[in-house]
């Protein structure tokens, strides 16, 4: 059925000034609050394909030790690289240069700081290629042999603490969507009962001259469209225009979960979402509403 | 709901109706109005002229007994039927009842829009129909700028565009000067001649009696039915 203006003046209602207005706050923070939960995402999943595969050995640096000198720390190495490669499920061992620690210290220690770099421990990044034959507690006790200060870093250990986090957050995030959504359908449900009330008498001729409740449901449902699409829209506009102000004021902080909310486009299409869902909840639910009201006015 | 000839356009059997206050105003009402006939339901003021149309048109339910619409007991159908079978009818208000933010075209293109028929077919007709009431120049006119004549035509064309086979209405000459008094029943009688069933609800009895239509005469909670003579045939037609 097809109507090229709406019969009910619902455009003139109250609710119509500011409805557009809350529900583009509503998108505003809908879209943020998804563009987080999917940024946490993105960073669980690269932590996850990151850290589940390797191990961190750290060889403390031979001159902090009094009892081993620098051959002494050389054939410890020898050893440890040894042991290594007799290890089940190790794949490639790598020791890390003194210019590849410098730059992971980077945020706490500038470069251009003149560190001295033989008091930094050495650093063997071990990739673990089959954690089902891999024994962390096997690998740990033979480094201890050859030297008590060696530490072993499993990634997963903390990893799992801070993956909780990330989920938490996550979850929050998606609770917000959803928060925001039905704050957004009972905002139309309510004010199409009072538009309803409003135009009792409009609609009561619409019934006398043949009209259904669904011509009168669609009428809302309409509106509730056109508000929605609009509203929801401008706080989608404005959600983007705060992601972006936020990099340019801290583009130098160099935050892995802004960066990669402004760099992944499946991130802003994805987020494309809250307001076409902002807009079907919000048609949905003015035309439940309103068949609802009719049929209990009856 | 399908489209077949009845012979009775209206039948109340026993009809009561007690408002929620406590007021009954009729009491075991007996009607049978046939198919394609002219009536003159009349009355003093207060009589029920009005509540009896809106008991024909599905604006008032009865506190008991039966109402059948063409053939159709109206208790026993969907609230989706409802809208189909007040698409038989049509309806002139006493009050006009126009859509005060729509244009005269629109409002009387209302009818056709709502059982579908699309927005551009629908002004056309309206447009044809509007001209032919005399009212061309005031397509695009809102209705509080008509006079209470042209308000009314208006609300006659919104009510026969339609084409319905029941056109009920309340005072329709109420508002209007002779001559467009005149001219309206002219309308009512062309709608007559097509098959409409029509009833027109007035408080001035002379009208009835001068035009030689049958008259329902509404008196204490019960209808009675004259004939153009003014001789009282019998108490309802099924008592």
């Amino acid at each position: 059925m097809t109507t090229h203006h709406l019969d009910l003046p619902l455009k003139a209602d109250p609710s119509s000034r500011f409805l557009p207005w809350i529900v583009a706050l509503m998108g505003y923070l809908a879209t943020l609050s998804l563009m987080i939960a999917l940024s946490v995402s993105t960073l669980i999943h690269h932590w996850n394909r990151g850290f589940q595969d390797h191990i961190t050995i750290q060889v403390p640096a031979g001159s902090l030790f009094e009892k081993e000198s620098s051959s002494a720390h050389t054939e410890i190495e020898v050893k440890v690289r040894h042991t290594l490669n007799r290890t089940a499920g190790v794949g490639t061992v790598k020791i890390l240069s003194s210019q590849e620690i410098l730059e992971i210290l980077n945020p706490w220690v500038p470069k251009e700081s003149s560190l001295e770099t033989s008091f930094l421990p050495q650093l063997i990044d071990v990739e673990i290629q089959n954690r089902r034959v891999f024994s962390l507690p096997h690998l740990r006790q033979a480094l201890h042999t050859i030297s008590p200060h060696i530490v072993v870093e499993d990634h997963l250990t903390w990893q799992s603490n801070f993956l909780d986090l990330a989920r938490s957050a996550q979850v929050i995030s998606f609770a917000i969507v959803t928060l925001i959504i039905l704050a957004a359908v009972g905002t139309v449900a309510f004010t199409s009962q009072t538009s309803l009330i409003i135009h009792r008498n409009i609609i009561e001729v619409l019934h006398l001259v043949g009209a259904t409740d669904a011509y009168i449901a669609k009428q809302f449902q309409m509106h509730a469209f056109r508000i929605g699409l609009k509203g929801s829209f401008i706080g989608f506009i404005l959600s983007g225009l705060t992601i972006l102000g936020l990099q340019f004021f801290i583009q130098d902080l160099h935050i892995p979960l802004l960066e990669n909310l402004l760099s992944s486009l499946s991130v802003w299409s994805i987020t494309l979402v809250i307001p076409c869902l902002i807009t079907l909840f919000m048609m949905l639910a003015a035309q439940l509403t309103v068949r609802l009201s009719l049929r209990a006015s009856v | 709901m399908q489209d077949i000839p009845s012979k009775n356009a209206i039948h109340f059997q026993n009809v009561s109706l007690v408002f929620e206050h406590g007021v009954r105003l009729f009491s075991g009402l007996n009607l049978t109005i046939e198919s394609g006939g002219f009536y003159f339901l009349t009355g003093v003021s207060g009589a029920g002229k009005s509540t009896l149309l809106k008991m024909i048109y599905l604006g008032c339910k009865q506190s008991s007994g039966t109402i059948s619409l063409f053939d159709t007991n109206t208790a026993r159908i969907s609230f989706r039927d409802i809208a189909f079978l007040r698409r038989k009818i049509g309806i002139v208000f006493q009050d006009f009842r126009l859509i005060p933010h729509l244009t005269v075209l629109d409002n009387v293109a209302l009818p056709l829009q709502v059982r579908g028929v699309s927005p551009r077919k629908a002004q056309a007709e309206a447009a044809e129909l509007l001209n032919w009431v005399g009212l061309k120049d005031h397509l695009k006119s809102l209705p509080h700028t008509l006079s209470g004549g042209e308000q009314q035509r208006v609300a006659i064309s919104r009510a026969v565009i339609g084409r319905p086979k029941l056109l009920v209405a309340d005072e329709p000459t109420g508002n209007v000067d002779d001559e467009t008094a005149l001219k309206l029943l002219y309308l009512f009688e062309e709608m007559h001649k097509q098959g409409t069933t029509v009833i027109l609800a007035t408080h001035n009895r002379n009208l009835a009696q001068e035009l030689k239509y049958p008259e329902i005469f509404l008196e204490k909670g019960q209808a009675f039915l004259l004939e153009p003579e003014p001789t009282l045939i019998k108490e309802g037609i099924l008592v």
